[in-house]
């Protein structure tokens, strides 16, 4: 549809008496550009010649397209400039003028339209979906992550319980093949949690300690950053396996320097609640 | 009432430690504590605004779930690798919880000197202050500050472990 023609539609559609349409019929889109002689800058409108009002021609220029206002002089129409059609006025327009032009222009210029759309928005969705696929990819490596440090976790606890069951199993057998002796008592008093006083703990190697007293399984060893003191406490999650009544400690040697087995002066430390021992 | 500002400790800790040790602050607070009763500890913190790699969010859900509620502040400035509102906000719930009489002992974790005016605020509302610093990160003005002083370096505070490398030989011996 030409702009003509959607006048007369509005035309009848809002029933604009003759007065009114005779100032409606002249108005119209036009798209100035300069002549071939290349002196006037001009359009053409019903088969005339149409020319810039002489206090438009600072307002209107090659190129440009308005809403004009014309008005009729001899042979040649005169316009005035009512709104100039740029991407600014494209810009001010309302949603639904908005979506009414896209309409138009979808229906009339699809296949034009379509393939450029296509390059444009291919971009658009092949960024989108690459950082949404980075995204989910990097949520799922932090929980494999994850899971990978607590299976390590178990393994090592895992291999840590083997070896106690072994030390223990080991321990039993001795125990079997050994004859019997009513004599022993049937409870060791030692093992009891309630201890007060001193503990012998001897150092056997650079890392390694070894104690009649150390007879549970799993401990929590704690040093003193002067490393004067370290703490060795008792616990079903510790992290100190105990095997043969002796513990490995990571780093013992360079807190302290081994020069042969000694003795150690400990104790029981009700208020730490475990053994106590003083490096030096 | 524990109060721990995180990476004054954690820095001063850094100089003594080596990499064989941890520091437990597990043990920390329980050690600190010496079987009293234990109304809440608090860790002061940085964090990284949300939506970005965090890599401090793991240590503090590891401190949350021993118990310590962590408060960490979105005031990192990583061009000076300095905190920000970290110690005002410590400050400020030490003398809160203080004039609220929600405690009877604060045990301020920190050398930190910056917290004076707020311990003696504390002390003002009838309240006991410990002060509890490793001595490389302490003064004499923020020792004589609290009623009482805790040198964290003779305390059995850094986790030992198993050599791994004993473990695994043992492992595969075993399995051999």
């Amino acid at each position: 549809m030409d702009f003509y023609s959607l006048q007369k539609e509005l035309k009848d559609k809002w029933d604009i008496d003759d007065d009114s349409w005779d100032g409606l019929k002249n108005t119209a889109i036009l798209t100035f550009e300069r002549d071939a002689k290349n002196n006037n800058v001009l359009s053409k409108h019903a088969g005339r010649y149409v020319f810039r009002d002489k206090n438009h021609e600072d307002r209107i220029f090659e190129g440009e397209t308005w809403i004009c206002s014309l008005s009729l002089r001899g042979n040649y129409y005169f316009a005035k400039g009512l709104q100039r059609l740029d991407g600014s006025f494209m810009l001010e327009l309302k949603r639904e003028q908005m979506e009414d032009i896209a309409d138009a222009v979808w229906k009339g210029h699809r296949d034009k339209i379509e393939p450029i759309l296509e390059e444009k928005y291919k971009e658009v969705m092949k960024k989108a979906i690459g950082e949404k696929v980075a995204e989910a990819v990097g949520e799922k490596e932090s929980v494999i992550r994850d899971l990978n440090i607590q299976i390590e976790t178990l393994e090592q606890r895992d291999s840590e319980n083997r070896q106690i069951i072994a030390s223990l199993e080991e321990r039993a057998r001795t125990a079997e093949s050994r004859p019997e002796c009513p004599e022993e008592p049937a409870l060791r008093i030692s093992s009891s949690t309630f201890r007060v006083g001193r503990v012998s703990v001897e150092r056997t190697g650079p890392d390694e300690l070894y104690s009649n007293d150390f007879d549970r399984t799993r401990y929590f060893v704690h040093i003193s950053s002067d490393y004067r003191l370290l703490l060795v406490r008792p616990h079903d999650s510790g992290d100190v396996v105990c095997i043969d009544n002796r513990i490995m400690l990571n780093g013992l040697s360079m807190a302290l320097q081994f020069s042969g087995p000694t003795q150690l002066i400990s104790e029981y430390s009700p208020e730490y609640g475990g053994i106590l021992i003083h490096l030096r | 009432m524990i109060f721990i500002d995180i990476r004054n400790v954690t820095k001063s800790v850094q100089l003594n430690e080596n990499k064989l040790f941890r520091l437990d602050f597990y043990a920390l607070a329980v050690q600190l504590l010496e079987h009293r009763e234990l109304v809440a500890a608090y860790v002061f913190d940085t964090r990284v605004p949300f939506g970005e790699d965090d890599r401090s969010k793991k240590f503090h859900d590891k401190l949350r779930y021993m118990g310590y509620r962590v408060i960490a502040r979105e005031a990192y400035d990583p061009n000076r690798e300095e905190q920000k509102e970290v110690d005002v906000a410590m400050a400020c719930e030490m003398v809160v919880h203080a004039l609220r009489d929600h405690y009877d002992v604060a045990i301020v974790v920190s050398g930190d000197r910056d917290f004076i005016p707020a311990i003696q605020q504390v002390q003002s509302a009838g309240k006991k202050v410990e002060v509890a610093a490793f001595a490389n990160s302490v003064g004499s003005e923020m020792r004589k500050a609290g009623d009482n002083f805790h040198e964290l370096e003779k305390m059995p505070l850094l986790s030992v472990f198993n050599p791994p490398k004993e473990i695994a030989a043992n492992d595969s011996e075993e399995e051999v």
